[in-house]
């Protein structure tokens, strides 16, 4: 994907996408490689050109929580450039096998986007999309069990799958995105296999009862 | 059963040797292999996770397919 092409920069003024075009710094990452840490200070704003990026947190014992999956055109760090505290909000990885971002600064991207109104308002659209993201994130977090996040997961997996795709997990891996740890997704899955929602099939695991785990994902 | 089987990963970086992933496997699929535990066979393994719940350093995952139900049974249909 082009710079001009990325949900942040599309549709800016000309004179600004040439600034932006030459202060972004264009790099392939491979899988795992941390881009930023949380508390990063001088961190960029990044734009995600190829592949996706897992934004986390991390405790001091190194429990995970994913805080949001970012794929191409997406856009993060935002807070870099716009809020009172300017460091790295999470922690952020290369997810895929090769990730090619644009790099921004953080400073010049909110002096372009005090004169380039299309620029503000596609700020202003992002930020807005990751406060919505980030209250889903806190309700699920706080209000739902992990029995019932991990029924939610599981559907929206399955059905991701239902698209084409191949969906594929550890435990541990799942237990970074639900907020916990991977023993307590291992017990709650074998809680759900032998409840009947879910048949384990070998490595596969089929989503054998919808209805009834759509009613204990609260859907 | 799916067609192309899965093994339970063991990273190496992590193992420590201890090898309690191969004493306590049910059926008998986790050896040593050149000082390391390993799959030897992956029919062997009934993917029960027993080898990642007993690990002690976390080296060992097991990834699992999500699907609905159609899916599973349209792919054991598929030649």
């Amino acid at each position: 994907m082009r710079l001009e092409e990325t949900e942040l920069l599309r549709g800016v003024g000309q004179d600004t996408l040439a600034r932006l075009k030459g202060l972004a710094v264009v790099r392939t990452l491979p899988q795992s490689a941390l881009l930023c840490s949380a508390g990063d200070s001088d961190a960029p704003v990044i734009l995600v050109l190829a592949g996706a990026l897992r934004v986390y947190k991390a405790d001091a014992d190194g429990r995970e929580q994913t805080v949001a999956t970012l794929g191409v055109g997406e856009a993060l760090n935002l807070p870099a450039a716009f809020a009172d505290d300017r460091r790295a909000p999470a922690n952020v990885e290369a997810l895929t096998p090769e990730v090619t971002v644009a790099s921004i600064p953080a400073r010049a991207l909110a002096e372009l986007a005090a004169t380039d109104a299309t620029l503000a308002a596609t700020v202003i659209r992002s930020l807005a999309n990751s406060a919505r993201h980030l209250s889903d994130l806190v309700t699920d977090l706080s209000l739902r069990s992990v029995r019932q996040r991990l029924a939610r997961f599981l559907l929206l997996q399955a059905e991701q799958a239902d698209g084409g795709g191949t969906s594929r997990w550890t435990h541990a891996e799942i237990a970074t995105q639900l907020g916990t740890a991977r023993e307590v997704v291992s017990r709650q899955l074998r809680a759900l296999v032998q409840e009947g929602l879910v048949l384990q099939d070998r490595q596969r695991l089929v989503i054998a009862d919808t209805q009834a785990l759509r009613r204990l994902a609260d859907l | 059963m799916p067609e192309h089987m899965l093994a339970p990963q063991i990273d190496s970086a992590l193992c420590n040797l201890c090898g309690r992933c191969i004493a306590e496997c049910p059926t008998n699929a986790v050896q040593w292999v050149q000082g390391r535990p390993q799959i030897l066979h992956a029919r062997d393994c009934v993917y029960c996770g027993v080898c990642e719940d007993i690990c002690p350093v976390g080296a060992v995952a097991l990834v699992f397919e999500i699907v609905q139900a159609k899916d599973a049974f349209d792919r054991a249909e598929e030649p």
